[in-house]
């Protein structure tokens, strides 16, 4: 009987789900607040507050379309057996979003305790923000990439408003590589490559895991 | 064209090697598909930030000519400002010397005061002592002790005594109250010393503005006399309407209306001046408008990434 791999994965998720909504509170949060003080409370004008509260949730729904499992997992056939599952990692999501705050703050003293041109804190401001998002975009697309390694096949999925799998069969895979950047060394993350063969179909790129050897190790067992 | 120009070599080849051949021929195609597609998109990415480069900087020249006095207007912000905190300055030591002169005065008032109530008691004491003098000797002259006097000589001399006792008492008062009302006018002219050199440096940042504004050939607000010099503190000019509006313009820094009568100067996108055209580009970006633009570029800008998946 075919089962999928969220069943048949670890059901101990409690704290990732909730890992999950935290990160995406924060990723939404901001905007979904500035609109809400923005309409209840301060003299924002009523656009503004609208787009405000437009881009918040945005986010949150992008976010919830993952957390809430919107789209079908990978289903295993009979008799197949899942040997790893991975999401990208989400440090250099988190590392980009930290890295904007000093912007923000740079920008904000700008604006308020200058009389500098608005072109000198919004530079600041579009530059801490576009860091944030590029950090905010990745966390919400790696929630919805998943590499999967089962006994008989290699699949990358990416699942957000469409469905799209890469697959390649256990047994027309002629290479496997690992690749880790000096950075990568350092956190303990790195990127397994398989390929049937050449060209961007016939490989699979999982990248950016954490703790990618075991993964290697599992794929090379269908080597033996 | 590489596999047709070596047709020797392939005319050797078996079927499986053919077969191989087309299917490195197809890769070969869709890598060659991938990469004119890769370069068409780079080409329009590229195209794109070229008109966004272009109409910027077209922007900004344009900006930048219709609002020569870039220098001045920096100037004139700079001096507004330190006009504000000057003002600012000024309402502070202005309370905190009221307060200050208030309690000395009460100190010194209540010390003076002191020093009349004891010369008072003390001169009533030399009364009563010279009454007991009276009474005393009043008594002898009844009981015929005493040959020399009359009770009539004996009032005379005690009215005299107080008399002179109560007019040395008055002259001392008159000169204690005199020195009172000096330390009064000592406190008041500290005081006064004070707010008028920071009156001093105002007029000199007013006057610097003014001949700024004249330069620029912008309106210039009707001199008021804001703070009227010196002689008694002015405890409410902190209040004055005036006051608080040029404090504000400078210190809030937000975009004012242009009312009549009011400064038009502005906090601008490019350049803090007032501009030639009040409808233009530098003016039409506010604090709340240059927010939404940056985050929705950037959202799109990023957005891309999600849309792709890579």
């Amino acid at each position: 009987m075919a089962a999928s791999t969220r069943q048949r994965q670890n059901p101990n998720a409690q704290s990732g789900l909730f890992r999950k909504i935290a990160a995406s509170a924060i990723i939404a949060g901001p905007f979904l607040a500035v609109g809400g003080f923005g309409v209840s409370e301060s003299n924002l004008p009523g656009w503004a507050s609208g787009v405000f509260l437009l881009v918040g949730f945005f986010l949150a729904t992008i976010a919830l379309i993952s957390i809430g499992r919107v789209l079908p997992s990978l289903m295993l056939v009979e008799g197949e057996e899942l040997l790893v599952s991975r999401n990208p990692t989400m440090k250099p999501a988190f590392a980009r979003m930290l890295l904007s705050t000093p912007f923000f703050a740079g920008a904000a003293w700008l604006f308020e305790f200058t009389v500098v041109p608005y072109v000198f804190p919004f530079s600041l401001f579009v530059l801490a923000m576009y860091l944030f998002f590029k950090g905010a975009m990745r966390y919400l697309r790696n929630l919805h990439i998943t590499y999967t390694v089962t006994d008989r096949r290699v699949v990358q999925q990416y699942r957000f408003l469409w469905l799209y799998t890469k697959e390649i069969p256990s047994n027309r895979i002629i290479s496997i590589s690992e690749a880790r950047s000096f950075f990568e060394l350092i956190t303990g993350r790195g990127s397994v490559i398989v390929s049937s063969g050449i060209g961007e179909r016939q490989t699979v790129r999982m990248e950016d895991i954490s703790d990618p050897g075991p993964v290697t190790e599992s794929i090379r067992r269908f080597f033996d | 064209m590489i596999w047709a120009a070596s047709g020797g070599i392939a005319a050797s080849a078996d079927l499986l090697e053919s077969g191989h051949r087309v299917s490195r021929r197809e890769m070969l195609a869709n890598r060659s598909k991938i990469r004119f597609y890769r370069g068409r998109l780079e080409l329009i990415w590229a195209v794109f930030a070229s008109i966004f480069v272009v109409g910027l900087l077209a922007v900004m020249t344009s900006s930048a000519a219709a609002e020569e006095p870039s220098d001045n207007s920096a100037q004139i912000l700079h001096l507004q400002e330190q006009l504000a905190a000057l003002e600012a300055e000024y309402a502070q030591s202005a309370t905190e010397l009221e307060q200050w002169a208030n309690i000395e005065i009460t100190v010194v008032r209540d010390r003076w005061e002191q020093a009349i109530q004891d010369l008072k008691a003390e001169v009533e004491s030399e009364i009563q002592r010279l009454i007991r003098k009276y009474e005393y000797e009043s008594r002898q002259i009844l009981l015929e002790t005493r040959r020399d006097g009359s009770l009539r000589i004996l009032k005379a001399e005690l009215d005299a005594a107080i008399e002179e006792k109560w007019a040395w008492f008055e002259s001392q008062a008159r000169m204690k109250r005199r020195y009172l009302q000096n330390d009064i006018a000592e406190i008041e002219r500290t005081k006064a010393f004070e707010l008028n050199y920071l009156l001093a440096l105002i007029d000199e940042v007013e006057s610097e503005l003014q001949a700024l504004l004249l330069e620029a050939d912008l309106p210039i607000e009707e001199p008021q006399d804001v703070f009227p010099t010196v002689d008694h503190v002015p405890t409410d000019r902190q209040e004055s309407p005036v006051a608080v509006s040029v404090s504000e313009s400078t210190t809030d820094q937000a975009p004012l209306d242009s009312g009549p009568g009011e400064s038009r100067w502005k906090r601008g996108f490019f350049m803090n001046s007032i501009s030639a055209d009040p409808n233009g580009f530098n003016w039409a970006l506010e604090p709340t408008a240059l927010a939404v633009i940056g985050i929705l570029i950037t959202l799109a800008a990023t957005g891309v990434q999600l849309l792709r998946g890579n």
